[in-house]
């Protein structure tokens, strides 16, 4: 069994780790330097279905801007230990603060938290990574400024830099992050600062408005990667339209599925409805609305198909629950309402209103989230099982009908198998579908957690099989998920990384890429 | 507070599962602070939260500490106005959450993102027959797994936060009476979950509002 060993990176000696930690504390000073085990447990793995020691840090260091930071990849390169940068950390899903490797430094950036600008004109805000959206959020609402962004499920605590750089999405028209993002600040392993796009250029005033600049593009390298540190981006901001409408469309049968997203996509690409629209499952909506699970299973393993209608039956919830909204004036929107009026007729759905949902807890959340309001609503998926475990399973296909009833096939075979339920929502983007899935297992029982990291794995490989590849995983799967890309690709980022950071100090591992 | 001594806590009652006592005694409660207030902090609508606090307040009050109750519904801990001002008044001392998965984890992730830890936490199944418990130590790499009778369930849990907190002595003292009821409610659901958590929140950072940036 593991002990509480002092966590060190991987190669670094006692000594050398000290010498280094001594070094980082007379930059950033000794309260921003964390090395005792109670200061560290903020920074410890949380869901990550795997024992504790595999993720846990050797240290915390919290740098107030750039000019640290750079100081410290100075350390870092001199004694070879690495650091795992974090903005906010709470990817909880998919890993949250805790390092890939155990013994990595963490980084967190949380001090680094100031909206740098607002453009209310063009629309563009320019942020630290330590802002969250709830920041961002109150700032807009205090300044009376009528402008949205997008943000995902855990909003209220989560924050913008860290989402788009792990390519998160969100629920406005400007749910594709990277997409709505302009302009990066990228401290090098050797220290250097990139701007990257207009932003490499003296004086120029278009680092928000611009993307490309002039030569290679290089902003997608930097996300999901180790290859700098993102210390400043720049996103846009959706003006407030002066009709929202928000819907959602519920269907009777687990079947509907396939007409549901054929119909819906037509209008997605013609971006009649202009944000990414969720089909989620009953028993996503199930723990949100609540009901409790123990009402309907009482003894181990998956929930029947039975009691799955049952609590449709019981709680007016929708074998699948269709949120998408329109944004518009209100001219605009009452000419496409008749077009959502028309399919959801044509396909055997039943519209609820914003005016309907009314008290309606997973509806409320999921309208707020449509108008980049944060909230915590979705939390309440952590109650489902009891244990609160949980591990995103998110595998891309192309956004047709006939993709969804065979993933959901796939998916519910193997997670029965284990004993779990099938929780999952499709994400219906302009041409893919995300077909997301909360492993939801009991973190406290060793051996639902050993189910769930043998289950995810299983779904992984039989989903790459079948060319099913994962949009974002688990730092658990960073390396498993990269090996189903195939080795040319591993190839190039490897020799990206060779060149970027020859000393391997920036989160060796994450997404898979390492020396 | 010594090592040994909170480890005795819980040891001391048996059942501890695959915990060989020399990791135990590796553990660390740390952010012991002697004689500072605690908040406890339990979801009302949770009827075994009524029963599990209850123990855990009357350990507390036996070991004669300042203790301030809060109960909020399920819905407040869910919201994120609601948790930061339960964080700001319990600053300065310790905060203990008896609450669903759900919120317990909201309330620790909102904590940490101030830099208060979370110490100890322990998952709870309730059942007909026994009460599972699974507490993981801060610093303490594998989980400790208990069970207890429904008679007295939290009696262990009660001495453990009372010394985590710091006033471990004291902590034998008999539990309040309303704990019964409370248990004797939870036994009607089957295999009932949730959470109780200690965070040290002396080290709480104040809240950043957006009026410190600089646009």
């Amino acid at each position: 069994m593991s002990s509480n060993k002092r966590a060190l990176p991987k190669g670094v000696t006692v000594g050398d780790f000290d010498k280094a930690m001594r070094e980082i504390r007379a930059i950033v000073g000794a309260e921003y330097v964390l090395v005792d085990e109670e200061p560290l447990a903020p920074y410890s793995k949380i869901m990550i279905p795997v024992p504790d020691a595999q993720h846990a840090p050797s240290a915390a260091v919290m740098p107030d801007g750039v000019e640290q930071i750079r100081k410290i990849m100075k350390v870092a390169n001199k004694y070879r230990v690495p650091v795992y940068p974090i903005s906010t950390g709470k990817n909880i899903g998919y890993g949250s603060a805790a390092p890939v490797e155990r013994g990595q430094i963490v980084m967190d950036l949380k001090r680094m938290n100031r909206i740098i600008e607002v453009d209310a004109e063009l629309c563009t805000a320019l942020v630290e990574p330590g802002v969250t959206y709830q920041q961002l959020y109150d700032y807009l609402q205090e300044h009376n400024l009528p402008l949205w962004f997008s943000c995902p499920a855990p909003s209220a605590i989560a924050g913008p830099v860290g989402n788009m750089v792990d390519r998160g999405v969100g629920y406005t028209p400007y749910g594709e992050h990277f997409m709505f993002s302009c302009g990066m600040e990228v401290v090098l392993a050797n220290g250097d600062v990139l701007r990257t796009g207009m932003g490499a250029m003296e004086n120029s005033n278009t680092w928000q408005v611009f993307k490309w600049g002039y030569g290679p593009t290089l902003d997608g390298i930097f996300t999901q990667s180790n290859y700098g540190i993102v210390t400043k981006m720049g996103m846009w901001l959706m003006p407030a339209p002066p009709d929202f409408r928000p819907f959602c469309i519920q269907y009777p049968n687990e079947t509907d599925i396939t007409k549901i997203v054929d119909a819906l996509r037509p209008l997605r690409i013609a971006m009649v409805i202009p944000n990414a629209v969720v089909i989620a499952h009953t028993l996503w909506e199930a723990p949100c609305t609540p009901v409790k699970r123990t009402d309907y299973v009482t003894g181990p393993g998956a929930i029947s198909d039975d009691a799955v209608l049952k609590i449709q039956a019981d709680h007016n919830i929708g074998a699948w629950n269709v949120y998408a909204g329109l944004y518009g004036t209100k001219e605009t929107n009452d000419a496409n309402w008749k077009i959502i009026e028309a399919v959801a007729a044509a396909t055997g759905g039943k519209i609820i209103t914003e005016e309907a949902s009314r008290g309606s807890k997973a509806l409320e959340y999921r309208f707020d989230l449509m108008k980049g309001k944060p909230n915590l609503g979705e939390f309440g998926l952590y109650n489902w099982r009891g244990g609160g475990g949980s591990i995103w399973f998110a595998p891309v296909s192309q956004a047709k009908g006939s993709e969804t009833l065979k993933q959901m096939k796939m998916a519910k075979e193997i997670l029965g198998k284990y004993g779990f339920d099938y929780v999952g929502e499709f994400i219906v983007g302009w041409r893919d579908m995300h077909h997301v899935i909360d492993l939801l297992y009991d973190r406290s029982d060793e051996t639902q957690q050993k189910n769930a990291y043998a289950c995810y794995d299983e779904l992984l490989h039989t989903f790459a099989k079948e060319g099913y590849g994962m949009y974002r995983a688990s730092t658990a799967f960073a390396e498993k998920v990269a090996a189903t890309y195939g080795p040319v690709k591993r190839d190039i980022e490897k020799r990206l990384k060779k060149a970027l950071d020859p000393n391997n100090i920036i989160a060796p591992g994450r997404c898979g890429i390492s020396l | 507070m010594e090592r040994r001594d909170f480890l005795k806590g819980m040891v001391g009652g048996g059942a501890l599962v695959g915990v060989p006592l020399g990791a135990l005694a590796a553990a660390t409660p740390a952010g012991v602070a002697a004689g500072a207030a605690v908040t406890i902090v339990r979801q009302v609508d949770l009827p075994f939260a009524a029963a599990l606090a209850g123990r855990i307040g009357g350990s507390l009050d036996a070991a004669g500490m300042r203790v301030a109750r809060l109960a909020p519904h399920g819905d407040e801990l869910g919201r994120f106005a609601s948790v930061m001002a339960i964080l700001d008044g319990a600053r300065n001392g310790h905060l203990i959450g008896v609450m669903d998965d759900a919120s317990a984890v909201i309330v620790q992730q909102l904590a940490a993102s101030r830099g208060a830890a979370c110490v100890i936490q322990t998952h709870h199944r309730v059942s007909a027959r026994d009460v599972r418990n699974c507490c993981t130590v801060a610093g303490l790499e594998s989980n400790l797994v208990w069970s207890d009778g429904v008679a007295s369930p939290a009696d262990r849990i009660g001495h453990l936060y009372a010394q985590a907190v710091g006033r471990g002595r004291a902590s034998s003292g008999s539990p309040t009476a309303v704990a019964k009821d409370g248990f004797a409610l939870a036994n009607d659901a089957s295999a009932a979950s949730l959470v109780s958590f200690v965070i040290n929140t002396s080290s709480i950072g104040r809240r950043h509002t957006s009026r410190e940036t600089a646009a």
